[in-house]
């Protein structure tokens, strides 16, 4: 049996499962999944035509450099302006994957010409990088592909990163994991109301929030790695407080499906979460990664639970690196966490297990 | 490949008139997960921490002592870690999942000891001796274990022992010979996977097995080509296209035959890359750098095209 009619068969299952009948349109429903067989062919053409993407736009900008073609700033920005809305609008009138190396390619051109029309301009960096960081905003709100969302998205996310690296104001670090602490609990959070917002937002949906959960583990990088960004000692809580604080929001929005219901209830669970939490106040990049790996698991998003996973275990391996304490007692600290864990566990397996089974 | 649930609610949300609430109803009852996942995922989480710190902890405590154990005592202890585990994996049999993750450990006890050997008695060996040791003691429990998952390692521990052997004795051999032989080498496994049609001896090799075999055999063999042709065309580069003129015709027919544009997509993106370089190596113009550009994005956009149309006749055939 084809895979299309497979894909339908299981939406109009679910369709009567949930009693929507007369509320969908099958047949524009059978129409796009037929359609996106090409989406779904999947990751293999995705990463073929970013990959061919990038080569062919560095190569692109080797020609623009080396022929003199582009030595004013006026043809620079002409030409970048053009590049980055004529791929936008190339990607409007026909949004398949077969183009789509050739869209990439002149999106990320079109943004390296810009940046260097500011740079023959002698552009304060600081202004330059805001600019991009706008161009980058406009071209997200007038895309709707997949790809062309993603890159917008991580171009101003990026820039945001750049101008306070630039700007050497450090401590805006934390004002960076904050925006996007609050970005991702608002995405994963509001999932269903924003694909009910129609179509061009519900398809920008899932790149913009790949792209949150990247921004989030670059920023707590930085905080965890603060050689790099020296923010000041004194503003670590910032950061700590907005990890923490997203915690407990998941946690209080999980209470009434475990039946903590009572306001007692739900005020011993956050104050034992809290509890669990504090000793990690330090190092809020472990809480952060914490925070990713729950909101995936949450909604089933396997992409965040993996990068939260693998962000948890570099942020570990990395805060046990940086602890100012011998290997030994080093040791002695993991032994009695990893005891602490196997207790808990030992403790409640029986009681979990009995759970699993519905 | 399968939507799933969450892109059929996606394209239901897109052409119905469901309002946030009825589609976040509809979320919460398909895809969001439901307290029987947590408790399981609150266990695993649990038990993983636990076995992990506990495990590390154990680890930095001997790291930190190491020096100061006698050398019986430190052969003691990983050889004993080694029989523990052979015997253990004995011992459970009846639950796959740890017979097999006992033998893996063993089989990494096994790398162990020889560094710990090595490391007291000053044995003075070569790198390769010591991996090439590591891979033979080992080959019994990768033989016995039918994991996929320690293959693949031990495929890694081959191409290592070999890579080590040809960078201490293989000084005076053309470049070209080790990408050669390590081509030939991983491309054999991934021949004798796909003629079994991934199952050898009873035991299905999961995809991203042999996917991975894949990527790095196409992967060495592009380096080897790409580097033969920046650096000099040495006496062995010729082996380098042989192999590629019989690997990739096979991989696009296997990608053609079951039914999977990945080995296809592989190929092409191989192939890309390596007329780049040579054209780059042609010239490095700026007429070069706008043919290269345009040639980079007809081709994936053909390859794409083509591809593409094969999964919808396969789709619909």
């Amino acid at each position: 049996m084809p895979e299309n009619q497979g894909a339908f068969s299981r939406a109009e299952a679910l369709i009567e499962r949930n009693g929507l009948g007369d509320r969908v349109d099958r047949e524009a429903v059978r129409r796009e999944l037929q359609m996106s067989d090409a989406g779904k062919t999947g990751l293999t053409l995705k990463i073929l035509s970013v990959v061919g993407g990038l080569i062919a736009s560095s190569t692109l900008s080797g020609f623009f450099l080396s022929s003199g073609l582009m030595e004013t700033a006026p043809a620079l920005f002409l030409s970048g302006l053009l590049f980055v809305f004529g791929a936008i609008h190339l990607n409007r009138k026909a949004d398949n994957l077969v183009l789509d190396t050739f869209t990439i390619s002149i999106f990320l051109l079109g943004f390296l010409h810009l940046a260097m029309t500011m740079n023959k301009l002698e552009w304060e960096l600081d202004r330059a990088i805001l600019m991009i960081g706008c161009i980058a905003l406009v071209a997200l709100s007038l895309t709707k592909g997949y790809m062309l969302s993603f890159f917008s998205t991580l171009i101003a996310s990026a820039s945001i990163l750049l101008f306070i690296a630039h700007r050497k104001w450090y401590d805006g670090i934390h004002a960076y994991v904050v925006l996007w602490v609050c970005l991702s609990l608002w995405l994963y959070y509001n999932e269903s109301r924003v694909m009910s917002w129609g179509d061009r937002f519900s398809r920008q949906y899932p790149p913009v929030r790949i792209v949150a959960v990247l921004s989030l583990i670059v920023a707590l990088f930085f905080v965890c790695n603060n050689r790099i960004m020296a923010y000041g000692k004194g503003t670590l809580w910032i950061t700590s407080l907005a990890t923490t604080a997203g915690i407990l929001y998941v946690v209080h929005g999980l209470a009434p499906l475990f039946g903590f219901r009572s306001l007692y209830d739900r005020l011993t669970l956050m104050a034992g979460t809290l509890l669990l939490m504090l000793p990690l106040w330090l190092a809020p990049a472990l809480t952060g990664s914490v925070l990713i790996v729950l909101l995936g698991f949450r909604t089933a998003d396997r992409t965040a639970f993996s990068l939260g996973i693998l962000a948890f275990l570099y942020f570990t391996v990395q805060y046990y690196y940086d602890l100012d304490i011998t290997l030994l007692d080093k040791s002695y600290v993991m032994m009695s966490t990893g005891a602490l864990f196997m207790a808990l566990f030992l403790l409640s397996h029986r009681k979990l297990k009995s759970l699993e089974t519905p | 490949m399968n939507s799933t649930p969450r892109q059929l609610i996606q394209a239901i949300g897109r052409h119905s008139d469901l309002g946030s609430d009825e589609l976040e109803r509809l979320m919460q009852a398909e895809v969001y997960r439901r307290p029987p996942q947590w408790y399981r995922f609150i266990r695993l989480a649990l038990l993983a921490l636990g076995a992990g710190f506990l495990l590390a902890g154990v680890v930095f405590f001997f790291a930190y002592n190491w020096d100061g154990l006698h050398k019986f005592a430190k052969l003691g202890i990983v050889g004993g870690l080694l029989a523990a585990s052979v015997i253990g994996s004995l011992l459970v049999k009846s639950q796959p999942l740890l017979h097999k993750a006992l033998l893996f450990a063993a089989s990494l006890l096994t790398g162990v000891l020889f560094a710990v050997f090595g490391q007291i008695y000053q044995t003075g060996a070569n790198a390769f001796d010591f991996f090439l040791a590591w891979t033979v003691f080992c080959f019994l429990w990768v033989w016995v274990s039918g994991f996929p998952p320690l293959w693949l390692a031990f495929l890694v521990l081959v191409n290592i022992t070999f890579g080590a052997y040809a960078d201490q004795m293989g000084r005076l051999w053309p470049k070209s010979v080790p990408f050669a032989v390590l081509t030939a080498l991983n491309a054999a496994v991934l021949v004798v996977t796909y003629a079994r049609r991934n199952v050898i001896s009873g035991v299905t090799v999961p995809e991203w097995v042999t996917h991975t075999v894949a990527i790095g055999t196409v992967s060495i063999l592009t380096a080897g080509i790409v580097g033969g042709i920046l650096d000099s065309y040495d006496a062995a580069f010729p082996w380098l296209l042989a192999l590629a003129v019989v690997l990739f015709p096979w991989a696009v027919y296997q990608g053609i035959r079951s039914r999977s544009i990945f080995l296809p997509a592989l190929v092409s993106l191989s192939l890309v890359v390596i007329t780049t370089t040579y054209l780059i190596k042609l010239s490095q113009g700026y007429f070069m750098s706008l043919f290269i550009s345009l040639f980079v994005m007809g081709s994936i956009t053909l390859v794409t095209f083509l591809l593409l149309s094969l999964q919808k006749k396969w789709n619909h055939a």
